[in-house]
């Protein structure tokens, strides 16, 4: 069995206004990958490369252990693709798209199917064209998870989704997991959602992989210190110290890389520590995003 | 056996740690009396939507605490040893030390101020012994 | 290739086009049946006939080509275990199918109907128009696979569409054409051979070259 569900090497690609440069991120099997970036960061671009949607200029892409795209008809077998800007058929009904997918997919298990339009709250003779954007999502959920793939690509799976169907959504993609051949890349701007599930989590902007951790130590490194400053405190030059807001007897220092013996660096000048804060990933992600943006420290 | 913990997004600990605490409720009220099974690391995740990750951590941190027993090839259990009350004893005792640590940030005490004002509590219970 | 799927996608396009495909067929049986009946009838009809292959050919093209990327149904159909070429190829031999098989229907009538009436003479200039079809169908696909902008498509077509206009005339006013158009016995002249020939092997150039770049794609967005 292969260990990695996918492998994407220093993968690149250049467009007039934007450049993917150097990607690489992979995700072993029984893992959820978050994969997170502002808006234009290159997430689609990378998750259109990885279905063979798009050709890579350089690097390259193995799935489930094959390569793409030289093997996507095999790859895509096996996987799952869902995207918020993915259509349907408008003047066909629902069940007509699950007629015509467990056609095309020997693997389709027609009792989860039914079970999943229940949970959905979905009907079979609804026709595409009535329904909302978030019930097109779930039915799009529907026809992916019913045939279930073994590595699951999600981009924006909860935009559009009303609190009830986004548990849902959740609730189906984390049981999933307790196969541990399966693997799911979740790429979603609900930080809450990615900061949920996932067990690594990688953070791209501006066409370049700026974080890929474990989700844990990710979220353990990142902590916004409150100290008390004295008069005309400067904080020292750390390359952990990504953001610095002062005033004239308090300063709030957000920093990347937490251990205890930074905060006697930071108390060197006098200052004390009043409150030591972890951050959530939304947190992190608009004080990397930020920071990056004013040429600082990502 | 009901594998759901719950997750609460209003708490702002990270979640391995709600997860250990919510085991351990479980263990001291009785739904897993020591020397039980309890589900895997697989399962628990997927019934509490949350990533396997966060499960693995707190069945680490457990079984260092001794809470916990993992038997290679069979799963995990509850440890014999582990006291019912003791573990429902130190779910209080966080309790209380939460709420002192919060009244303090609130009056404005800083993590200095705090932390000598404790050790003068200590100093003086310590003194009130017989 | 996953035989399978490829001809699913076929049906199911085939399945979008029914009731293109029959209207088509019906308009066009019914434009046949002024064809013996005198020559302002025979005019009517035949024109309408053209019309009816005329109006398939660009609703055709417009669900297929511009309908499928407004849709944005594509990234559904390119998740499925197909490569882009292959989902290229069955939308070009769906459409294919829905215009040729009407194509013949009428046009096969349409050559029938004369040949069983007066002027048998008409048969090689009625099937030099048939075979403009061809023609206009590969320049339609080869622009539709070639540029995104659905401009390009659509200059084709309003091209062809004018083209038609002063092919037909320009035809019979071929002196050989001419004379023997209106005549009883069916006579292929020299030029009318070369404009069939000119037609069939720019009708295969295009196509071929059309499916030959297609496969050069990096992006099949």
């Amino acid at each position: 069995m292969t260990q990695f569900a996918f492998e994407i090497d220093q993968v690149s690609k250049t467009y007039p206004f934007f450049a993917l440069k150097d990607v690489s991120l992979r995700l072993e099997c029984g893992q959820i990958l978050g994969f997170i970036g502002p808006n234009g960061a290159g997430k689609s671009t990378t998750i259109r490369i990885l279905m063979g949607l798009l050709h890579s200029e350089s690097g390259n892409v193995r799935v489930l252990g094959l390569p793409m795209p030289q093997q996507q008809v095999a790859i895509k077998q096996q996987v799952g693709f869902v995207s918020s800007d993915m259509q349907l058929y408008q003047q066909e009904t629902v069940e007509w798209h699950m007629n015509w997918i467990a056609h095309v997919y020997p693997q389709w298990d027609a009792a989860y199917a039914n079970e999943l339009l229940k949970r959905f709250n979905l009907h079979q003779p609804q026709r595409i064209r009535d329904l909302s954007q978030g019930e097109r999502m779930k039915v799009l959920h529907l026809l992916v998870l019913a045939r279930r793939p073994r590595l699951l690509v999600l981009d924006e799976p909860t935009a559009g989704l009303d609190p009830v169907a986004r548990h849902e959504v959740l609730a189906e993609v984390t049981a999933m997991m307790q196969d541990e051949e399966r693997a799911v890349l979740f790429s979603s701007h609900y930080t809450q959602d990615v900061e949920q599930i996932s067990d690594q989590i990688v953070f791209i902007d501006r066409g370049r992989i700026v974080a890929s951790q474990d989700r844990e130590s990710y979220l353990e490194s990142w902590r916004r210190i409150v100290l008390d400053t004295p008069l005309g405190y400067v904080p020292p030059a750390l390359r952990a110290l990504v953001a610095v807001q002062q005033t004239v007897h308090s300063a709030v220092l957000t920093v990347n890389a937490f251990d205890e013996n930074l905060l006697s660096l930071l108390t060197h000048g006098g200052a004390t520590v009043r409150r030591v804060e972890t951050m959530t990933l939304e947190e992190i992600f608009v004080s990397s995003v930020m920071a990056n943006r004013n040429g600082g420290q990502p | 056996m009901n594998s759901e913990l719950h997750i609460s997004q209003a708490d702002r600990r990270p979640m391995y740690l709600q997860i250990m605490e919510q085991i351990k409720h479980r263990i001291a009220v009785g739904d897993w009396p020591p020397g039980t099974e309890i589900p895997s690391i697989r399962a628990l995740a997927a019934a509490t939507h949350v990533s396997v990750i966060t499960v693995k951590r707190a069945f680490t941190d457990l079984e260092r605490e001794g809470v916990l027993v993992t038997r290679q090839g069979k799963g995990t259990f509850v440890a014999e040893q582990v006291n019912l009350t003791h573990a429902r004893h130190h779910e209080e005792l966080q309790g209380h030390m939460q709420a002192a640590v919060s009244a303090a940030l609130q009056m404005g005490l800083s993590e200095a101020e705090l932390e000598a004002r404790w050790r003068a509590t200590v100093e003086k219970s310590r003194r009130k012994e017989p | 290739m996953n035989n399978n799927l490829f001809w699913n996608l076929v049906l199911k396009d085939l399945r979008l086009y029914r009731i293109m495909i029959g209207v088509a067929v019906a308009a066009g049986m019914m434009a046949l049946t002024l064809l013996p009946q005198g020559s302002i009838a025979f005019f009517v009809g035949s024109s309408l006939a053209l019309c009816a292959l005329i109006i398939l050919l660009i609703t055709l093209v417009q669900m297929a080509v511009i309908g499928e990327r407004k849709s944005q149904t594509h990234y559904f159909m390119l998740s499925l275990p197909i490569t882009g070429r292959q989902y290229v190829f069955a939308k070009i031999v769906a459409m294919a199918f829905a215009f040729f098989v009407p194509w013949l229907l009428i046009g096969g009538g349409a050559l029938l109907l004369i040949s069983l009436g007066p002027v048998k003479g008409f048969i090689p200039f009625a099937v030099t128009v048939l075979m403009y079809f061809p023609l206009y169908f590969a320049c339609v696909i080869a622009a539709a696979v070639a540029r995104k902008a659905e401009a390009w498509s659509m200059g084709v077509i309003v091209f062809f569409n004018i083209a038609i206009n002063m092919f037909i005339p320009g035809l019979l006013r071929i002196p050989s054409v001419a004379t023997t158009a209106n005549g009883p016995v069916a006579i292929w002249t020299p030029e009318l051979l070369l404009v069939l020939a000119i037609e069939i092997v720019t009708a295969t150039a295009v196509l071929v070259f059309a499916l030959w770049s297609q496969g050069k794609k990096t992006e099949y967005l």
